[in-house]
């Protein structure tokens, strides 16, 4: 069974959380500051890092980046109270590998740590020229970089975790803004639209992004 | 102020001159005979003239001089009044400007310390509220997680107030963060890094080190780097952190904006060791760095981006690389007008 480790300074957040995982079945490792979390996550007997924000000695971000710097692969779930859209991306740029605010529903937590474990090993995602970096949060097409809007990555990869099947615009508009209401907006017609230019996909005959009239979108396997 | 020096002391000259010269005149009408009296006249208007014109070239220069100080003083309390809170330690030893200048520079320092102040206070309820409502959600769908559909229902009805709760801290964060936010404007940043090269040129020169500033062509193709901030904030903090790497630093320094989804990071990293380890945790600590009286230091630096719904990083520590996020215009958001 995998190990989780749990680096979080606050007894009252850890006890509890340690005790969710363990009913998970996870062998659960807590450390309450960042250099004894860091050593730890460096050891190699660590399958992914719950990772508290702000721990003492050497902050989240700080572990990150050491734990990158490092090398390590390691998956990184973030864990912080700091929950503006601006600390998602510094944390991902610290190497975190997803983020969730606080408070969170356990089941939630649980869930991403379920979806790290599991895209450990699959941690690309491909189709018809187009390639996500789940690890880096970067998009290629064609072997291009293309730099892509955290909606817009979230949007491509949904399609891209649907390959060859349809979207539904009731799924992307939950997955992406986590609002069905953005189903009928015009704002998610204007995200394909961005992609497709971005990915090089003619608007009027799309080879890549296809829309399926009534229903949603369906991006092709291609070969 | 300068035309009101000019048209008193022309004034003081013309009575001077007057008191002169009409006596001169009369005397002349009277005691001076035939053509030598024309030419007396003549001669005394001239002088009185050339008395005027001269008196109103130094009057002119007198002005420029005492007014220079003053127009300087101007632009430094509109700067401070734009949000940029870096006093500037200017000083012109006349008295009376100097205590102005002082109380300048004091002003902003206090004001700095008022928004760090009020950027910390916001932080750190915003993570104790947090981190509290973490433990009692937690242990509530503990008990949630119970058999007995009774305790069960209470213990949901008990997590729906946390989910209430957490609603509305994050509202009044949010419209705390709005107040705060008021002096932003749509801010070309490239723009804004190409004018820092007039303003540090020399400081660079001086210690015989490179000033480097890259931002993307600007073809079209390139999202634009239009992000919301207060121009003052801005200048400060990259101010800030250029200075830091001056001092502290070492060979080129780089200073480079790119755009990255939604934000604008400006990364200023220059070629030195870098940050020691230990003193990784403290950089943004009130005291530890800058802050000896022409700068804010790091600390302030980091709330004015705060302050701006940014953020401050060192994103890394060998060698020193410091980034700043800002809210990024999106292209279609500048496209439409705002």
């Amino acid at each position: 069974m995998a190990t989780v480790l749990l680096a979080e300074d606050d007894t009252a957040i850890a006890q509890p959380l340690a005790r969710a995982l363990e009913r998970e079945g996870y062998e659960v490792l807590v450390r309450a500051d960042g250099v004894s979390a860091l050593h730890a996550a460096l050891s190699g007997s660590v399958d992914l890092v719950v990772l508290d924000l702000g721990l003492p000695r050497a902050d989240g971000l700080e572990v990150a980046r050491r734990l990158r710097a490092a090398g390590s692969a390691l998956p990184v779930l973030m864990l912080t109270a700091r929950r503006d859209e601006v600390d998602f991306v510094v944390g991902l740029d610290a190497g975190a590998d997803d983020y969730v605010g606080k408070p969170f529903r356990l089941a939630e937590l649980l869930a991403r740590v379920r979806a790290l474990l599991r895209r450990r090993y699959t941690a690309d995602l491909a189709a018809s020229g187009v390639r996500l970096e789940l690890t880096s949060h970067r998009a290629f097409c064609d072997g291009a970089e293309v730099h892509l809007t955290n909606k817009e990555y979230a949007l491509l990869r949904l399609l891209l975790e649907h390959a060859g099947d349809v979207v539904t615009r009731q799924e992307a508009a939950e997955h992406v803004w986590g609002d069905p209401e953005m189903a009928g907006s015009k704002t998610l017609d204007m995200h394909i639209s961005w992609l497709r230019r971005k990915l090089g996909d003619p608007a009027q005959a799309p080879r890549r992004l296809v829309t399926v009239r009534g229903v949603g979108f369906r991006f092709e396997r291609g070969q | 102020m300068r035309r009101r020096i000019l048209s008193s002391t022309l004034a003081v000259v013309l009575l001077a001159v007057g008191v002169v010269v009409v006596p001169l005149l009369v005397a002349a009408q009277r005691y001076v005979d035939g053509a030598d009296r024309a030419r007396a006249s003549v001669l005394v208007i001239g002088l009185g003239l050339l008395a005027v014109a001269g008196a109103a070239g130094v009057a002119a220069r007198r002005a420029r001089r005492i007014v220079a100080p003053l127009d300087q003083l101007a632009a430094d309390a509109a700067r401070l009044a734009g949000g940029d809170l870096g006093p500037t330690g200017r000083r012109y030893g006349a008295e009376e400007l100097d205590h102005v200048a002082q109380a300048l520079d004091s002003g902003a320092v206090r004001l700095g310390e008022l928004v760090r102040r009020e950027r910390q206070l916001a932080a750190d309820v915003s993570h104790q509220l947090r981190s509290r409502l973490t433990a009692l959600s937690m242990r509530l769908e503990e008990v949630a997680a119970v058999a007995d559909p009774a305790v069960r229902a209470e213990a949901e009805a008990a997590l729906d107030q946390v989910d209430r709760m957490v609603h509305i801290v994050d509202e009044l964060l949010d419209q705390a963060r709005t107040e705060r936010a008021q002096n932003a404007v749509a801010l070309d940043v490239a723009e804004h890094l190409s004018a820092l090269r007039t303003d540090w040129d020399d400081a660079f020169r001086v210690s015989g080190r490179a000033l480097r500033i890259h931002t993307p062509a600007a073809d079209g193709l390139e999202p634009s780097l239009r992000a919301r901030a207060t121009p003052g904030h801005v200048a400060q903090v990259l101010g800030v952190l250029i200075e830091n790497a001056l001092q502290h630093g070492a060979g080129t320094v780089t200073v480079a904006a790119r755009a990255h989804g939604e934000h604008v990071v400006v990364e200023v990293r220059d070629e030195g060791v870098g940050v020691p380890d230990p003193l990784v945790p403290l950089v943004f600590d009130r005291g530890v760095s800058g802050g000896d009286g022409t700068g804010i230091g790091l600390a302030v630096a980091r709330a004015l981006v705060e302050a701006d719904s940014g953020r401050l990083e060192l994103r890394s520590a060998r060698p020193a690389v410091f980034a700043v996020y800002l809210p990024r215009i999106s292209d279609a958001e500048a496209f439409n007008g705002e």
